[in-house]
């Protein structure tokens, strides 16, 4: 399950989650699960769930809509 | 009375405190474990005449010996100290809960387990069959809510069952699942340790920590064996790479097998949009779903403009009462021609570009609310591919679309430098809002309800420009191992927060407003200071002189002087470009003002379609689309990508592309109108 994840992972594509489960004959909070697992043991990484220019930095006067991304993982270094 | 100690474990959130206070109350003291900074938390209860002590170990998430916690917690239950420990489960999220009892197994401490937060699992639409779980296990389920105290029946129930007969975790599932996965290296280490299992410890609880590298293990290991084997073991598990991704592939496969017929979930209002979904996610629909979505979009965020965009349009009409009354008050004919021509012009200008802002926000804010636009990002990622990016690169381009500055600052979730720079390169051609204000507007004017489809035309453009850009800055900056895969949690679809979105498009309205009037008015009154001559002739003015000198070269790309300098203008920020048409194209009224003949309330529009034909609009309107975004986005580009030599690069492409289309744009209108 978690090798065939990060094989997964390694092919360099883009899943969801709901994906994932379904290659992995397995549930969503399964997959979730083994993300944070995964996350802990420092093999994935998660990606900032916010961007955009929220910041307000001197000079912007901050257009950007701070966007509710996805919550994303990736494989660490 | 005779005393029983329990012991509360569980991950962190799972209501251990709430337990641990709602069964002592007021009897409970804290301190620190003996030597230890980890706070220790002890109390006490009493039930049907028999005391409990109840001891609430700190909270982690397994039993490996990674931290300061996790080695107390699993020493103290494997001290003996504790008759009986209670794991607790979130049960309204098993698969991620139980992890902590699947760690457990092996160790051969009594145990219940709690299945906490029932109340939020019901509310999931979630059916668990404790019964079912209890007999796969072989120890107590007790289902239950933690704040509900009054309903601890259950639990008191259990322990004094326990008190009776303890019960031990069943390994058979596990171990077999060591065999099965891991198989020679956890036999072979199987094989090496005693039989019976150290202590409180299982050999195959003893044999998969190994095999996780666990120090504390292998000391436990050293306390009860023999130097020779004791070698032989840490040579066996030196070998085993990724040991705690092995064992902890058998823990989830072990918590999946367990929940495999004794939960059973209801569909939920979220679940029903599950065909819808499976067409905003599908591969193949996903992507010409989103781009038909975005075209609606736009196309209603124009209607939605209209009607603003009309009203701010018979702002100028103001001009004449006003000016009467202003010279009728002794103010002088050039300052009121000022404020007249350019600063009401500008103002109008700025009015209506905050009305396709409203539009255009109201719309993609809406996708927003509701969770679409996150299938977007994930629908895209093939289209990501082949330009070389990661997934994550969309999120850059997303933000764009409100403003470039915070896309090219988003790059910085992408750890790649080529990717990154390539990033910010490709997230330049997407429009701001300002952007799709400005074009909205000048579209709007010159082709009515044709705008629509020229804005159409250059959203294409804009895709084979993001092609050919990724191309072009990609073949030096991107390596083709640098792209990984990304997992997305899509976020579920909900009712929109109306006030939330409201809120947003209200904000950026009012950032719009107050940077286009700035900009607009400021870049209007510097162009027509540029423009005055003393004897009122715009002819004579050196601004005038430059521009009929490159006019023979700025017709080239489609473009009067005038546009170009417009053009030229928006490169330090979209909104200028309207400050430079609004001086330019007035200045005949300002001039007239200003040699006393009263003051002249030509509005722009008017002046515009006068001398601009449509060719030359359509020009216009791409060299501006597609120029580059703004002074501010060329400042952060270089700031995050430390690198100037490329900003400018990127720079002087955007430039020179911009020209490039709009003199095909040129040529192109000219065949058409």
């Amino acid at each position: 399950m978690l090798t065939e994840l990060l094989a997964l992972l390694k092919k360099g594509r883009t899943y969801s989650t709901e994906e994932i489960a379904q290659l992995l004959h397995t549930g969503v909070p399964a997959v979730r699960a083994q993300l944070d697992y995964l996350e802990r043991q420092g093999y994935v990484k998660r990606s900032p769930e916010q961007t955009g220019c929220g910041q307000r930095c001197s000079g912007c006067k901050g257009y950007g809509q701070d966007y509710v991304l996805p919550v994303m993982w990736e494989l660490s270094e | 009375m005779s005393n029983t100690t329990i012991a509360l474990l569980g991950q962190p959130n799972s209501g251990k405190s709430t337990l641990f206070n709602g069964l002592t109350g007021s009897r409970q003291h804290v301190g620190n474990w003996p030597g230890k900074t980890v706070e220790q938390k002890e109390g006490y209860f009493t039930y049907g005449g028999k005391k409990y002590t109840v001891i609430d170990l700190p909270g982690t998430y397994s039993l490996s010996a990674n931290s300061e916690e996790e080695i107390i917690t699993r020493e103290y239950i494997a001290s003996g100290k504790a008759d009986q420990v209670c794991i607790l489960a979130d049960a309204s999220q098993l698969e991620r809960t139980l992890f902590m009892l699947a760690d457990y197994v092996g160790i051969r401490t009594p145990a219940i387990l709690l299945l906490n937060m029932m109340d939020v699992a019901e509310e999931q639409g979630k059916t668990i069959d404790s019964r079912a779980i209890a007999k796969k296990l072989g120890i107590p389920v007790v289902p239950f809510t933690a704040v509900d105290t009054k309903n601890y029946a259950g639990l008191f129930k259990a322990l004094e069952d326990g008190r009776a007969a303890p019960g031990i975790l069943d390994e058979t599932g596990i171990s077999e699942l060591y065999e099965a996965v891991i198989g020679e290296p956890y036999r072979q280490t199987l094989a090496l340790l005693p039989g019976e299992g150290i202590g409180a410890y299982s050999s195959a609880w003893l044999a998969a920590k190994l095999l996780e590298h666990d120090a504390a293990a292998m000391v436990i290991v050293k306390s009860a064996m023999d130097a020779e084997t004791v070698s032989r073991l840490a040579d066996m598990t030196k070998g085993v790479r990724n040991g705690s991704l092995l064992t902890g592939d058998c823990k989830f496969r072990w918590i999946g097998r367990l929940l495999e017929g004794s939960v059973s979930e209801a569909r939920t209002g979220e679940r029903r949009m599950g065909r819808f979904d499976n067409v905003a996610t599908s591969r193949a629909w996903g992507k010409p779903m989103a781009i038909l979505l975005i075209l609606v979009g736009l196309a209603l965020s124009m209607l939605i403009a209209m009607p603003f965009m009309m009203a701010s349009s018979y702002l100028p009409m103001l001009s004449a009462p006003i000016s009467e009354a202003l010279i009728g008050i002794g103010i002088s004919a050039i300052l009121v021609s000022l404020l007249c021509d350019a600063v009401l012009t500008a103002v109008s200008f700025a009015l209506m570009m905050v009305s396709f802002v409203f539009g255009i926000s109201l719309v993609f804010g809406f996708m927003e609310e509701i969770g679409y636009m996150a299938r977007i990002s994930y629908v895209f990622d093939n289209t990501m591919s082949k330009l070389g990016l990661q997934g994550k690169a969309i999120m850059p381009f997303l933000v764009s679309l409100g403003c470039n500055i915070g896309g090219v600052t988003g790059t910085r979730v992408i750890e790649s430098w080529g990717q990154r720079v390539t990033t910010m390169a490709l997230s330049w051609v997407v429009p701001c809002a300002s952007t799709w204000a400005v074009v909205g507007l000048i579209g709007s004017l010159f082709f009515g309800d044709k705008a629509l489809i020229v804005v159409l035309s250059m959203f294409l453009v804009a895709f084979l420009h993001i092609y050919i850009t990724s191309k072009i800055f990609g073949r030096s900056l991107i390596q083709p191992s640098e792209r990984t895969g990304l997992i997305m949690e899509l976020p579920p679809y909900h009712k929109p927060r109306y006030r939330n979105l409201f809120k947003f498009v209200f904000n950026r309205m009012g950032d719009v407003l107050k940077r286009a009037l700035t900009i607009i008015i400021c870049v209007s009154i510097l162009f027509w200071a540029l423009s005055y001559t003393p004897d009122g002739h715009i002819e004579n003015s050196l601004i005038y002189k430059i521009g009929i000198a490159i006019e023979p070269v700025t017709m080239v790309f489609g473009l009067r002087w005038q546009m170009f300098m417009a053009w030229l203008s928006s490169a330090m920020g979209k909104e200028a470009s309207l400050g430079v048409l609004a001086a330019l194209f007035n200045a005949q009224g300002i001039w007239t003002g200003i040699s006393g003949q009263g003051v002249a309330t030509a509005a722009l529009s008017g002046s515009l379609l006068s001398t601009i034909s449509k060719p030359e609009a359509l020009a216009f309107l791409y060299a501006f689309f597609f120029n580059m975004p703004c002074l501010m986005a060329l400042s952060s580009t270089v700031q995050e990508s430390h690198s100037l030599k490329w900003s400018l690069r990127i720079a002087a492409y955007y430039l020179i592309a911009a020209l490039l289309l709009a003199m095909v744009a040129y040529r192109v209108g000219l065949l058409i109108f």
